[in-house]
């Protein structure tokens, strides 16, 4: 059976839940956010990563309707929503501090929201303790957030944030007040709570991994533009400048030169050749190459092949259990190189002889000259 | 073994002897300037009034007490002391909360203008920040000419007897002491939470009920114990702009000693006021806890 009208919705794009066009914001003349657009479709999760003071909880709190903008346009769900106060915009936020309401029960807290929106009490109780039981606080219902731990309190800040149903939801650096064992755990059990729940979500972080493991794209910021977005692969494999590059992900940084040589162009780092796959400029010129340190093999010396070989003298080791970061001294260059711990054989030391080998595949070439 | 508890028995003493020696100074200030004139007034109290010099060796009576709460008299005289306290604690919360509210959202000029608008009037005289009021109330005043001229009422109107204008005056005094109490409870509140309540859907008047008042309760019942003994204790703004015929305790006490030398009955009148004031003060403290059930919670 096929249907002859065709689904309108198939054809179209699915229309975003947030769209940002060319919205600026300034504070006392200083400009934080510079034309900047973003767009967030059904389900989507997104990250904003960047340094401190790159915009992106400016953005965050422009989306949530704390701030206004000063030029541009803020559309949720399709509707221009620049004035929307935010008791209006239906979303879901998660601060940084969690901003629990001390003096409420976990219950209370969760049911806060839904009592805001006229919910009949009827079916308050049950969304509450189904969403309870979804972040695994069934228990706690009955306690106060200072009775809590800290990834409980977070659990329950999700929770309040999810039990609305929003379309959107808002975490601002949500996993920053835990440790570091806990936010591995936190990071997987968000991404599985917003994937059940399909709901968008806005992720802002200064941490990159919390960013390459959870998001579907991610959105580098730099000085109030988006310098990189894309999905975590492609935005760590093909990072297009030096700043994404030594952001997301550790990197070498060279500088090199396009040169002739027998008719096409090659590229120079200091005297060595470095052979890349590419399109590389036809003007003789610089540019920035990165070369990621999980990229680059390590042997004794003499005994590393590839496309480019180099060899020098181990300065550093770093040991970090289940791999080694080597600094290798080349010419007067310091290198990184990350090393497996192999069965048997001890770990270079320092002083060693060693060679290192790249392939050309590994050579990421960067727009402009490298700022390293 | 023992010697490591010996240790540690001297150790605490040690540390307990330090204690003594910090707090020693404010005990013994308390001593001398609170505990032992209020056992004196209260001993005073207890004796028959006598003329002429204090007896040291006097019965013990409650007979002042009994003729002031027999008296309905001075039954009304507490009533009215007691509404007088309450009327300006409402007032100053009314007023001091919301300026309190926007003094610590607000920066610049605008925070610098609430701040010294604050504290000047704490550093002005009291007397002349009264004699202040009394022109502008007298009739044929400031404010009767004002009111005069927009032609809002006509011939002369009875403020400065009234006592309207005494909670007027009373808060107007009070409200610096309360505002800077608010200020740094309101100032405590994280803005975030006030920001989550607003993404969840709460509007201002729900968020200043259910967020910050039970929130800020400390610093409530703080400043209105404060505002409220400073205004049932208080002498000169009644006597100056309710005039000396008003039915409050402090003047009532002020007559008994000083005019009508009548010591024990003035000492009976201030114990009463006494615990009057600390009766209030226990039950704001236990009903605000209950209604914001605090002792369960921290703050996080």
């Amino acid at each position: 059976m096929s249907s002859p009208t065709v689904n309108a919705s198939e054809l179209d794009p699915p229309r975003p839940i947030l769209k940002l066009q060319r919205v600026r914001k300034t504070f006392q003349g200083q400009v934080v956010l510079d034309d900047l657009d973003l767009e967030i479709g059904a389900g989507e999760f997104l990250s904003l990563l960047g340094p401190s003071g790159c915009g992106k909880t400016t953005t965050l709190n422009l989306v949530a309707g704390f701030l206004k903008a000063d030029a541009g346009y803020i559309s949720l769900r399709g509707a221009l929503s620049n004035e929307l106060p935010p008791q209006k915009r239906k979303l879901g936020m998660v601060f940084q501090s969690y901003a629990l309401f001390p003096h409420m029960t976990v219950f209370d807290n969760v049911a806060y929201g839904l009592h805001r929106r006229g919910v009949p009490s009827g079916q308050v109780s049950d969304r509450v303790a189904a969403m309870l039981d979804l972040v695994r606080l069934g228990q706690a219902q009955g306690k106060y957030p200072s009775q809590l731990s800290g990834g409980m309190q977070q659990r329950v800040a999700l929770a309040r944030a999810l039990v609305t149903e929003p379309d959107l939801l808002l975490l601002d650096e949500p996993l920053s007040n835990l440790d570091a064992a806990l936010r591995k755990d936190m990071q997987v059990e968000i991404k599985h709570i917003q994937e059940r729940l399909k709901v968008a979500t806005l992720l802002v972080t200064h941490s990159q991994e919390e960013a390459l493991v959870m998001s579907d794209r991610m959105a580098v910021m730099r000085g109030g533009r988006i310098e990189r977005i894309g999905p975590p692969h492609t935005v760590y494999s093909d990072p297009r400048t030096a700043f994404v590059c030594t952001f997301v992900g550790d990197a070498n940084l060279f500088e090199a030169r396009v040169a002739a040589h027998e008719g096409t162009p090659r590229l120079m780092v200091g005297d060595w050749a470095v052979l890349a796959d590419g399109p590389l400029p036809e003007q003789a010129g610089t540019l920035g190459i990165a070369v990621r340190p999980e990229h680059i093999a390590i042997a004794p010396a003499g005994m590393a092949s590839g496309d480019n070989v180099l060899s020098g003298s181990v300065s550093d080791t770093i040991f970090k259990g289940s791999n080694i970061l080597y600094e290798v001294r080349v010419g007067d260059r310091d290198i990184l190189v990350l090393g497996l711990p192999k069965i048997g054989e001890a770990p270079f030391a320092r002083g060693d002889a060693v060679s290192i080998a790249f392939s050309r595949k590994a050579v990421i070439l960067l727009a402009g000259a490298g700022h390293g | 073994m023992a010697e490591g508890t010996a240790t540690r028995v001297t150790r605490a003493g040690e540390s307990m002897r330090g204690w003594v020696l910090f707090i020693a100074p404010i005990v013994l200030l308390l001593i001398v300037f609170f505990v032992v004139p209020l056992v004196d007034l209260l001993s005073l109290s207890l004796t028959e009034h006598k003329p002429g010099p204090r007896d040291p060796n006097a019965a013990l009576t409650l007979v002042n007490f009994v003729k002031i709460l027999g008296d309905p008299f001075y039954l009304a005289m507490a009533g009215n002391s007691l509404l007088l306290g309450l009327l300006t604690v409402i007032a100053t919360l009314l007023i001091g909360y919301p300026v309190a509210f926007y003094l610590t959202r607000s920066s610049g000029w605008e925070r610098t203008l609430i701040s010294v608008a604050c504290l000047l009037p704490i550093f002005t005289n009291l007397i002349v920040g009264i004699l202040g009021w009394y022109i502008l109330l007298l009739p044929f005043g400031v404010f009767q000419q004002l009111l005069s001229a927009l032609g809002l009422v006509d011939g002369p109107i009875q403020w400065i007897r009234s006592s309207s204008a005494l909670v007027a005056v009373l808060t107007y005094e009070h409200l610096p002491f309360a505002i800077l109490i608010l200020a740094s409870t309101i100032q405590n509140v994280p803005q975030d939470k006030i920001n989550a309540a607003r993404i969840l859907g709460a509007s201002m008047p729900r968020i200043v009920w259910s967020l910050m008042l039970p929130l800020t309760a400390p610093g409530l019942i703080a400043s209105a114990i404060l505002v409220f003994s400073l205004s049932v204790s208080s002498y000169l703004i009644p006597i100056l702009i309710a005039g000396p015929r008003t039915q409050v305790l402090p003047i009532s006490i002020f007559s008994y000693s000083s005019e009508l030398l009548n010591r024990p009955m003035a000492s009976t009148l201030a114990f009463i006021l006494l615990v009057m004031v600390a009766a209030c003060t226990y039950s704001a403290v236990l009903v605000a806890n209950r209604l914001t059930r605090r002792g369960s919670w921290e703050m996080v």
